[in-house]
């Protein structure tokens, strides 16, 4: 630090321990390799779908979408953002079966992050039940912006569909859900089933730096001379 | 400049280890970690639910004792799915559950939360709305040299 004229402080450039003292020693680092324990499961992967299945789904999707017109009708029987989609997951198995969510929509491209979303293979997977498994589809990049305007709501990237939907008399659902049902596999958590395999230890390895540390020149320590 | 990071001598980089140092304990605590996931995943459906329950724990405790007292650094992802209150493993729909909150008076979007609660009540807020595009130091391909 130093004064101008004013009298004002001015930083000088060179801030920090001065050449070869003590503290410029201690502050050397070297480069090292730390390593990390990293979870022995891959990561759950979500259910493939072809491009062209995919391209037709999202027709069907939006088609059968288009059957509501205002936004008070679609809120009373599907699921449009992410709390009550995640509630009616967790609370599936305790819901009547005509009243489980069947088939989950999710435009996870669009969304940012992606650890938004990460958990939700492992969430339908873990809702789902023998007979009555919970399809997920994940929809391309740009369907978010579709789907919101089709049902007047802003910025819906993940919709729920209950049974009750297919059910009914809305033959352009019942169509929807045979064709996903046909061309989505279910989810699959390898160490969620009754008795996973053992999975090798994974370790990764950090580039980081590291104190160089000698030994008349520990950090705290000033050898005696 | 002098004595910089940037001065033409600068060392060759060094190649990360191929083994991994310390197996016997990155083994016994990946063990731990599965087991623990294994007792969790079975508490929900078998007949003694409590009991099971409380052996994940009981592991998952372990893991985190473990890991201390031999200093070895986990993973936030293996960090982030154990409870650091009752050390229940956090699996989506069985011990956990997660929520979007906005506590903005205006619902701006860059205040969006993500909180994962555990079934103890305990809550872990991710503020995602800050920087979507952030990724932990674990996932930068930069940082990231070699996995064993």
């Amino acid at each position: 630090m130093s004064q101008n004229s004013k009298g004002k402080l001015i930083a000088k450039k060179p801030i920090g321990p001065a050449k070869n003292s003590i503290k410029a020693q201690a502050t050397k680092r070297r480069q090292v390799f730390r390593p990390i324990l990293e979870t022995p499961y891959t990561d759950v992967e979500w259910p493939r779908i072809e491009p062209e299945t995919l391209r037709n789904l999202l027709e069907l999707f939006i088609r059968a979408l288009a059957t509501y017109k205002d936004v008070e009708s679609v809120q009373s029987v599907m699921t449009t953002g992410f709390n009550s989609t995640m509630k009616a997951l967790e609370d599936r198995k305790k819901t009547k079966p005509e009243n489980r969510i069947s088939i989950v929509f999710v435009c996870k491209a669009d969304v940012k992050p992606p650890l938004l979303v990460q958990h939700l293979p492992v969430l339908a997977a873990v809702a789902s039940i023998e007979s009555d498994p919970v399809k997920l589809v994940q929809l391309p990049h740009g369907s978010s912006a579709k789907i919101s305007q089709v049902l007047g709501i802003k910025d819906t990237w993940i919709v729920g569909i209950p049974r009750v939907l297919t059910m009914e008399l809305n033959s352009e659902f019942q169509v929807l859900q045979d064709f996903v049902f046909e061309s989505v596999e279910d989810v699959l958590v390898p160490w969620l089933q009754a008795e996973p395999e053992y999975e090798k230890a994974k370790v990764k390895f950090i580039s980081t730096t590291q104190p160089i540390v000698t030994k008349n020149n520990q950090k705290g320590k000033i050898s005696k001379t | 400049m002098t004595g910089d990071h940037s001065s033409p001598r600068k060392p060759k980089l060094p190649k990360p280890p191929k083994q991994i140092p310390r197996k016997e304990h990155h083994a016994r605590l990946s063990y731990l970690y599965q087991i623990s996931t294994l007792m969790a995943a079975r508490s929900e459906s078998s007949d003694n639910e409590k009991d099971m329950e409380t052996l994940s724990r009981v592991y998952a405790r372990n893991l985190d004792i473990v890991s201390k007292k031999a200093v070895l650094k986990l993973s936030p992802t293996v960090k982030r799915s154990i409870c650091k209150k009752c050390h229940r493993r956090q699996i989506e729909g069985i011990t956990m559950s997660t929520r979007l909150s906005n506590p903005s008076k205006k619902k701006t979007k860059n205040n969006d939360i993500m909180e994962c609660s555990c079934k103890c009540g305990e809550t872990r807020r991710f503020p995602i709305g800050k920087n979507p595009d952030f990724t932990p130091f674990h996932e930068r391909e930069d940082h990231v040299v070699a996995e064993a």
